[in-house]
């Protein structure tokens, strides 16, 4: 077997179109590594200035408030108002180790929201992401993205007709007479293509996350693994592909068929099934059902402030009898956010599920399952956002905590309440836990197909 | 030459290959437009009573201050193109709900492509996208063999031998495909126009569909070309199929996905803290010249006074602060304006670096022509944005100057003058998209570049019939 990848590397480097095509695709792959790379460094970098300058802005905004609460006043209500609505500290969701593979996914969802004691769902500036939907719809490709595209088409590009090409110009006649196990000729092709196209990937990954300097070693070696798969895959297709009595022609457009329809057809059904098999809620029911709860509110604005002042009459001003905005407003946020808030949440919660619904089914289309993969260790997966989602919601909770009562009670904030203050708390750290199933199921896909491809033999042996 | 035509006709009607990836492709086309269009109507649906309720909920506010009333605010939602279910576009990308409010301009919310978790990471799968992007593999699959294959098989040195002219034999392989592709297409769209037709109440749709088909004619044309050339350049079979496969991979798939990376790293979008942080600051701060927003307001409260003739704003005979806010919205207008203007200049700029990059691919090019002759670029979305927030100010201003006529001085934003009857005479917004011959003009540059390809393509072919070897 030595002796014969050594004689079919030989072939493989001395026929010029190979190298060409490897060039080519080392290429591509290294600009999207370039590009993902210094795309995510840069939005690292982004995050730590947004969290340096509210800690600069913070102390500059200390420094205009009272050393101490100053009693009761309207104008004290009404700044502590202005410093709960504008000035909270950005809540950020944080990337991990693997940012540079889905760098472009991680920034189309909010990752940096802030928290507010109004409603702060029914303000896109807080939390909306601004991009241009043209490059989306054209395609924005994302480093996972690229080698899920391009990959299998350099695997096709290398591999199709390995056999079907020898039974046309008559050399496999002769291998099958010449050969006990004519089979090992194109494994021995695979591997060593196989080598080539890792080597490939393996050095482009390299590239990106060696420029991302948040990278970490974890989600470098999973990657590495994962995409070692992926490859395998492809050539194993490749290689089953080689039993069959076709053209060299039919088998490559065989092959880009099969392509075709695991990348771009199996992914809009699976998001089809997943919608059938968890919902997403209607977005224009939720508005209308917002709406109404503001209406509602609106309302009951008296009885809500009676109310919460009865609920808590520590916060009772003793000076103050009638309220204005903003003090009448926050018993009518806190009961509006009472119905917003869950309502919103249910969205990610859907769509997390949608998407361990579909990872599930993930490797019926390799290029997606090996996105979704890309996505766990970049944190841009769904199943995070949710998490974050929800950790949003809590620290927004403890900020109207604390800030409410200032501004109901018209004591506003004094600097010594800084030290208070609530913080972000980021959500878990890194994991690999969450890639697990789909490498798992990488491997059992690749063991299936190697199952096939054994069985394939017999096949190949007829010239 | 008819006879070369009609025999190389006869030859692709023949080609079992022909038959089965053609109704593969018309089947697949008609199914994914099919289930868009269910979509899309359904979606459509959920519009429409979205925007009913809305506005009901709008109409039955009840009694309360009229700025108050306006901060409740209206949702209009941007209608999708009929042909959205052909080529949705930026649509998935971009909500359809605008929330509109005094004092500042919103963006559309709610993007589809945001609640699913994995649409549109390697391409929307769109009747488009099957034009676009599998019937030039289709064009490949058929027309890679076209000449050199009657090379390997020397048929084609019998040919000359009955004095074929080599130009004649290139050109009847060329015609004969394009008739094939041509006839496909023709098919396709006649029966996607008919349902749109049949629901569209204007010729527009026709016309746009029309458009559509002949551009995609133009593209397929291009592809048609490139295959039969570079089946008469190459030596072997093989490697005719695996160079169209390659310019294939490199025109539908990379040149597009770069040029979108390059316009993204190229013209550099603000974060959403910039964007509207610099509307707050120049909103506050002031444009150059005009002073910050405490000396605006003291310039106007003065002139105000003059104007009537009193020394106090409670002494005014008109709402102040309804007066102050229409100064002070003009004002903020004028701010976002100017912002939202800088936006689109640099999607616009990002555009035509796509633009640009489409000189490389006829793909990308098809693309934005698409798009834009199906109303779903980013024209549309601005030219619908653009009236929506002309309502806006419309509808503000009207609540603003209600309020300074049915209220004097400084009256509290608790009392409730505002009812039931304010709310239901604002009027109801409605849109008119632009038509055809606009879409036709936005898109004259990406179709031009289409047409560069077709000259490309063609010239190509000419020189292959040309320097065709035995």
């Amino acid at each position: 077997m030595i002796l014969l990848l050594r004689a079919e590397w030989m072939r493989f480097i001395r026929h010029r179109p190979n190298l060409i095509i490897l060039a080519l695709a080392l290429l591509l792959l290294l600009a999207a590594a370039v590009s993902s790379g210094l795309e995510a460094a840069r939005q690292r970098r982004e995050a730590a200035e947004k969290t340096a300058h509210w800690e600069g802005r913070l102390e500059a905004l200390a420094m205009k408030l009272p050393a101490r609460s100053e009693g009761e006043s309207a104008a004290a209500a009404r700044a502590t108002f202005d410093f709960a609505r504008n000035e909270a500290p950005p809540a950020l969701r944080p990337a991990l180790g693997g940012l540079a593979l889905g760098v472009r996914q991680f920034a189309a969802l909010p990752s940096d929201v802030r928290v507010s004691v109004d409603s702060r769902h029914l303000d896109g500036r807080k939390s909306d992401v601004i991009s241009n939907p043209l490059l989306h719809s054209v395609g924005m490709p994302d480093f996972s993205v690229v080698v899920a595209l391009l990959v299998p088409l350099v695997v096709i590009g290398l591999g199709y007709g390995l056999v079907q090409e020898a039974r046309e110009n008559g050399t496999w006649r002769l291998v099958c007479t010449q050969s006990p196990a004519p089979w090992k000729v194109p494994v021995a092709s695979c591997i060593v293509r196989f080598m080539a196209v890792f080597a490939m990937v393996f050095i482009a990954s390299l590239v990106a996350f060696g420029l991302d300097p948040g990278a970490s070693l974890t989600a470098f070696l999973c990657w590495t693994l994962v995409s070692g798969v992926f490859c395998l895959i492809w050539f194993l297709v490749v290689a089953l592909s080689c039993g069959l009595r076709i053209s060299a022609a039919a088998s490559a457009l065989g092959l880009l068929a099969i392509w075709l329809f695991t990348t771009f057809a199996v992914p809009p059904v699976l998001s089809a099934l997943a919608e059938a098999a968890e919902p997403m809620p209607s977005r224009l029911d939720a508005m209308i059902k917002v709406r109404k709860a503001q209406l509602d509110a609106e309302a009951q604005e008296e009885g809500l402030l009676k109310a919460w002042y009865a609920g808590n009459p520590e916060h009772r001003p003793a000076s103050i009898g009638k309220h204005a905005w903003p003090v009448s407003f926050m018993p009518r946020y806190e009961k509006q956010d009472s119905v917003i808030v869950p309502l919103m949440a249910e969205f990610d919660r859907k769509r997390a599920r949608q998407a361990s619904f579909i990872e599930r089914f993930a490797w019926l289309s390799p290029g997606l399952a090996i996105v979704m993969t890309g996505d766990r260790l970049a944190g841009a997966d769904a199943q995070r956002y949710a998490r974050y989602a929800e950790a949003v919601d809590r620290f927004e909770a403890r900020w109207c905590e604390f800030f409410v009562p200032r501004i109901m009670s018209y004591r506003g904030l004094s600097r010594e309440d800084l030290v208070d203050l609530p913080k972000f708390e980021s959500i878990e750290a890194e994991s690999v836990l969450g890639v697990m199933p789909l490498m798992a199921s990488a491997f059992g896909i690749a063991l299936v197909l190697l199952y096939l491809a054994s069985r394939a033999r017999r096949l190949v042996a007829t010239p | 030459m008819r006879l070369l035509v009609r025999k190389e006709l006869l030859a692709v009607m023949r080609d079992g290959r022909a038959w089965t990836l053609g109704v593969a492709i018309l089947v697949l086309f008609l199914s994914v437009f099919g289930i868009a269009h269910l979509e899309l109507e359904r979606a459509r649906k959920a519009e429409r009573a979205a925007e009913a309720s809305a506005r009901e909920q709008w109409d039955a506010q009840g009694d309360k201050h009229p700025h108050r009333g306006a901060h409740f605010g209206m949702y209009v939602f941007a209608p999708d193109s009929p042909l959205a279910a052909f080529d949705p576009g930026i649509g998935r990308f971009l909500g359809n709900a605008l929330w509109m409010e005094p004092h500042k301009r919103n963006m559309l919310r709610f993007s589809r492509a945001n609640d699913a978790p994995v649409a549109g990471r390697f391409s929307q799968f769109t009747p488009s996208f099957v034009l676009t992007s599998i019937l030039p593999l289709l064009v490949v699959g058929l027309g890679f063999g076209a000449v050199v294959q009657e090379r390997e098989s020397g048929t084609l040195r019998m040919l000359r031998g009955l004095a074929v002219r080599k130009q004649e034999f290139v050109w009847s392989k060329f015609m004969a495909l394009s008739a094939a592709t041509a006839s496909a297409l023709a098919l396709a769209f006649s029966l996607i126009m008919i349902p749109l037709a049949w629901q569209a109440d204007s010729l527009d749709v026709l016309v746009r569909g029309a458009l559509l088909g002949l551009a995609f004619l133009g593209y397929a044309g291009v592809f048609v070309a490139l295959a039969i050339a570079v089946s008469a350049f190459s030596a072997t079979a093989r490697q005719a199929l695996l160079i169209l496969l390659s310019v294939w991979i490199l025109l539908v798939f990379i040149v597009p996905r770069g040029a979108a990376a390059i316009a993204e790293q190229t013209v550099r979008l603000p974060t959403p803290a910039e964007f509207w942080s610099a509307i707050k600051r120049d909103y506050e701060q002031g444009l150059p010249g005009d002073g910050d927003l405490a000396t605006r307001g003291k310039r106007f409260d003065e002139e105000l006074l003059r104007r009537y003739g009193v020394q106090r704003l409670e002494d005014l005979p008109v709402g102040a602060y309804a007066v102050r806010r229409l100064e002070r919205d003009a004002y903020a207008d004028r701010v976002h304006q100017l912002h939202f203007d800088e936006l689109w200049r640099r999607f616009a700029r990002q555009e035509a670096i796509l633009r640009s990059a489409s000189f490389f691919s006829p793909a990308l090019a098809m693309q934005l022509t698409s798009m834009k002759l199906a109303g779903t670029d980013l024209q549309h979305r601005g030219h619908f944005e653009e009236a929506a927030e002309a309502y806006r100010r419309r509808i503000n201003t009207r609540i603003d100057e209600w309020d300074a006529a049915h209220s004097r001085g400084l009256r509290s934003f608790d009392d409730k003058y505002g009812n039931d009857a304010l709310w239901q005479s604002m009027d109801r917004f409605t849109y008119e998209p632009p038509p055809a011959g606009s879409a036709l003009l936005s898109a004259m540059p990406a179709l031009g570049i289409l047409a560069l390809w077709a000259a490309a393509a063609m010239s190509l072919l000419v020189a292959a019939a040309w320097r065709l070897r035995l």
